[in-house]
């Protein structure tokens, strides 16, 4: 089943164009991850699909056009989670991912609402640090707590924004099982830009390498991530060892470099 | 089980801390009352307290209270609707404050960040230097301060939209618009008499000792007809703070709850102030004393900083007007002299990070 | 309405015909244009205007005085007799509930208590608002009366006269007032006509004077004077040092003022004061051009003696500077001022630096 369908999408910030006619589809229960350099689209991408921006062309969440839905609505199937959040001053972890609710309350905060949210705070075992200030936290846990929040207003599609930069190794790799594990247990479909190929070559279903606001290609990780791919997108010489997923070794960057011989 | 059990905790947990939010929302009103109760026993008339509280009562329950036609006359004429004008005041200063500390995500933003205060003393200075303005008699220097107020208001929303209406725009706009009116009072004081700029001065430091039962009917309608906006809307500017683009795909009209809100809190402003001339302190720092006890959260922050600033500017004037009595003190520097150590001692007592 | 308007005009006609008998209910119409209406002899006064503290005690009625402002407790050195009147707090922002506790006897306000303040229309601390803050508290009548511009001194002081039941008091005075007055006009008559520069303020280097309809232009003109301001209309107009030479001035005045009355006669602390504020004009860029400093005819003025009802004395001192030669005493007529307030002339004291 197709959870999303981005036909002919191009945005540009006034005479600059950021994406360049894209045309993608996300399964059901599938992590999309956005791959490319700095300055590809990704984000751009991912924001387009929320709606924070508005693109060109048309985007299709079950069949339906975005444009035809409120910003409530929206809100309700599509869960974002930034780059680096900060959290709104002087507000707890409870408070934060509690904050995942305002889609769908008006004022008051049921039960309901409050069971979602120990829940999600449990699924991600968050329980120690609910009633912490959101801004005395570590990277890694505001990251699992940006998450929270996204999952606790219960979407149909999670979109990240490179949800594993700035945390080490111990903390890319737990954020990364959590993002699986949800995607599997919530049935929900999922966005993903990610820097690290290895990374993603482990963790998505699919890819979309971005180049210059365009798809480059778009498929699954073994036939996309080759040394004639970095080369081409990435400007850079590297092998890539294919094992029981493909393994990406960079050797050095090409043209412009320092290194030019 | 043990899941269950640790979900009712988590759940418990947030009801009591929302409870001790609650209590302390409870705990300011109890003590507006009190300091309300004392202060309109205090003054220079002098009236023993079972006479102020007959003066009081016999107006509600006539016929079960006696009174005495001077102690009426003092309680009634005089005290009671300084108090009130204080509580309005404070409050409508206080809650202006948070709203636009928060929809500007910037801890020193207050009811004055975008050029009000200066607005509205020019305002205030053409009245009273070339007697120009937009009503008459007793009205004019009202008026033009209250009109004045939302003209920079919309002179920050049109210099902000050509930018996008994010926080630094409209911070910088607010700067230029502020600088603008300043300049242009600074003008009318140089070409102002003496006494004419003195008078400006005078309006500029703020007094609660220019109101009446009318004004604080004014000011309070205002503040009601605006207020009730801002709470519905707690969620929204909750969201805000956690960033623009959060709160969009949370489902907010980011910009046009920040227009709104920022129009109702400079309306409850210039309500407050056409009447009371600029008070500073109070917008800037009633928000932040109630964060620093009860959180972030604006359906909560909201009508704490209302009573946390009605208490300061009633406690403010109450003492400004008996400590060198008959001598009565501006209220801005009773209001610095009693919130200053307040906030020290919060800022100091509280490690935590609030932004 | 017709009806209304003749009990009016009748009341009009027996208020006229009686006042001279102090008939009450008085009216009266005030320096502000207010009519006002006493409704029985004055007993108590309560005044916040320091200049009216002055008249009241000057027609002899200091002791009817209950209640003064903080600017006639600073004049401390005036009102001897003043010295422990219950304050009502600041001129002009005043503790109306302290006025209202001052007025009543028990429950209410016998109506022999009147208030006096400022005119100042349209100011916070005018009459009109003062009166206004008053209302509730029937019984208590608000005059504004000035005692600031000469071209009223006359009128307001008969009135006050009227008011106090001290018509010949007020007779006497302004007898000797006009007394002096005219000493003066004798004594400057066929004299030269001296360019004077009268500086108000020199704060931060900016410099105002007096100009027309400013108490002191009338003075420097009754003083045969020129003021060099005369064309300029404010009363306080800003103005160049520049423009000030291009004048060139023949007499300079300083104004200046102190906590006490006068000050203590060189060497003290305060002629040292004095001296600086002199060195001051007198080093400024260019002053050695002005005729004023080329003949030392730069004096610093003390002008507690140059606006308000003593205004006769500064009349006289300003006459001394302006034509040395004139024989008149301002001292004595100082000294006669002063017994009016029953204070004793001050020995030791000077009013003009330096002395000429």
């Amino acid at each position: 089943m197709v959870k999303i369908t981005i036909q002919n999408v191009s945005f540009s910030y006034g005479s600059n164009l950021i994406l360049n006619d894209l045309n993608l589809v996300v399964g059901d229960s599938e992590i999309l991850g956005l791959v490319g350099p700095n300055g590809s689209g990704k984000t751009t991408l991912i924001k387009c699909i929320d709606r924070i921006l508005k693109p060109r062309g048309s985007i299709l969440l079950d069949g339906k056009d975005l444009t035809l839905m409120s910003r409530g609505e929206i809100a309700r199937e599509i869960g974002y989670v930034p780059q680096s959040g900060s959290g709104a001053m002087g507000t707890t972890v409870f408070e934060t991912i509690l904050m995942g609710r305002r889609p769908h309350i008006s004022w008051r905060v049921s039960d309901r609402d409050l069971d979602i949210v120990t829940e999600v705070i449990e699924l991600l075992h968050l329980e120690d640090l609910a009633m912490r200030e959101f801004g005395q936290l570590s990277g890694g846990q505001r990251q699992k707590v940006l998450i929270a929040r996204a999952l606790a207003q219960e979407p149909s599609v999670l979109l990240l924004d490179e949800p594993t930069s700035n945390l080490d190794m111990k903390h890319q790799l737990e954020v990364m099982e959590i993002i699986r594990e949800m995607v599997q247990r919530k049935k929900i479909s999922a966005v993903m830009a990610v820097h690290d190929l290895n990374l993603a070559a482990r963790f998505v279903d699919k890819l979309a390498v971005l180049k210059n606001g365009r798809i480059w290609a778009a498929g699954d990780a073994s036939s996309l991530l080759t040394p004639e791919m970095l080369r081409e997108v990435y400007s850079v010489e590297a092998v890539v060892m294919q094992l029981e997923r493909p393994f990406v070794i960079p050797i050095r960057s090409l043209n412009g470099g320092m290194a030019c011989e | 089980m043990e899941c269950m059990e640790s979900r009712i905790g988590l759940k418990e947990e947030y009801t009591r801390f929302v409870g001790r939010k609650l209590l302390f929302l409870a705990a300011i009103s109890l003590c507006i009352i009190a300091v309300a109760g004392v202060s309109a026993t205090l003054g220079s008339a002098n009236l023993s307290v079972s006479e102020v509280y007959s003066a009081i009562l016999a107006r509600a329950f006539s016929g079960y209270f006696e009174t005495t036609w001077f102690a009426d006359t003092i309680v009634w004429g005089l005290r009671l609707h300084r108090i009130l004008m204080g509580v309005v005041a404070g409050a409508g200063l206080g809650i202006a404050g948070a709203v636009m500390q928060g929809i500007l995500k910037n801890p020193l933003a207050s009811p004055f960040t975008l050029g009000i205060s200066s607005a509205a003393s020019f305002g205030a200075a053409l009245a009273i230097i070339l007697g120009a303005g937009f009503a008459g008699g007793e009205y004019l220097i009202i008026g033009n301060a209250f009109v004045f107020t939302l003209l920079a208001t919309f002179a920050v929303y049109g210099l902000a939209r050509y930018k996008g209406i994010t926080p630094e725009t409209m911070i910088l706009a607010g700067i230029a618009i502020m600088y603008f009116f300043s300049a242009m009072t600074s003008f009318l004081q140089y070409v102002g008499r003496a006494e004419q700029v003195q008078e400006v001065v005078f309006w500029m430091m703020g007094s609660l000792g220019r109101s009446s039962w009318e004004k604080v009917y004014a000011s309070a309608i205002m503040v009601l007809i605006c207020l009730p906006y801002l709470i519905l809307k707690s969620w929204d500017i909750n969201a805000i703070g956690a960033g623009d683009e959060t709160a969009k795909s949370l489902g907010v009209n980011v910009e046009r709850i920040r227009v709104l809100s920022m129009v109702f809190a400079s309306l409850i402003t210039a309500s407050v102030i056409c009447f009371t001339g600029t008070i500073g302190f109070i917008g800037l720092v009633a928000p932040h004393m109630t964060r620093m006890v009860i959180g972030g959260d604006h359906r909560f922050l909201l009508p704490g900083s209302a009573l946390m600033g009605a208490l300061i500017l009633l406690a403010a004037d109450t003492l400004a007007r008996t400590v060198l009595a008959p001598v009565i003190l501006p209220v801005g520097i009773m209001t610095s002299f009693l919130g200053v150590p307040f906030f020290v001692y919060l800022f100091l007592k509280r490690r935590k990070e609030f932004w | 309405m017709i009806k209304c308007l003749a009990y009016s005009v009748l009341l009009l006609l027996i208020a006229t015909s009686f006042c001279s008998a102090a008939e009450y209910p008085m009216t009266i119409t005030d320096s502000a244009g207010r009519e006002v209406t006493i409704q029985m002899p004055v007993e108590r006064i309560i005044v916040l205007n320091s200049d009216a503290a002055e008249a009241v005690t000057i027609l002899g009625a200091a002791d009817k005085i209950v209640g003064i402002s903080d600017s006639v407790k600073n004049k401390a050195y005036y009102f001897p007799a003043l010295k422990n009147r219950q304050s009502v707090g600041k001129w002009n922002e005043p503790d109306y509930e302290m006025i209202g506790e001052i007025a009543r006897s028990g429950d209410e306000i016998v109506p022999n208590i009147i208030v006096i303040s400022y005119t100042y229309p349209d100011k916070p601390y005018g009459i009109v608002e003062v009166a206004k803050r008053l209302e509730p508290f029937t019984g208590i009548t608000a005059i504004g009366l000035d005692f600031y511009k000469p071209e009223n001194m006359t009128r307001e002081i008969e009135l006050l006269g009227r008011i106090l039941g001290k018509e010949a008091e007020a007779q006497r005075f302004i007898e000797w007032y006009e007394e002096k007055q005219a000493d003066v006009e004798n004594a400057v008559a066929n004299k030269n006509v001296p360019k004077v520069y009268v500086e108000w303020t020199s704060k931060g280097g900016e410099l105002t004077t007096m100009g027309t309809g400013s108490g002191a232009a009338q003075l420097v003109s009754m003083a045969r004077g020129y003021s060099i301001a005369k064309d300029l209309k404010d009363a306080y107009p800003k103005v160049g040092w520049e423009w000030v030479i291009s004048k060139n001035p023949d007499v300079i005045i300083k104004r200046s003022t102190s906590t006490g009355l006068g000050w203590e006669r060189p060497p003290s602390s305060d002629s040292v004061n004095l001296e600086n504020t002199l060195n001051e004009v007198l080093s400024r860029s260019g002053a050695a051009s002005v005729n004023a400093v080329k003949n030392n005819r730069v004096y610093v003025v003390n002008w507690e003696i140059m606006a308000g009802l003593d205004d006769v004395v500064g009349l006289t001192y300003l006459a001394k500077i302006l034509h040395p030669d004139v024989n008149l005493d301002p001292e004595s007529v100082y000294s006669e001022y002063l017994q009016f307030l029953g204070v004793k002339y001050p020995e030791n004291r000077i009013f003009v630096y330096p002395e000429m």
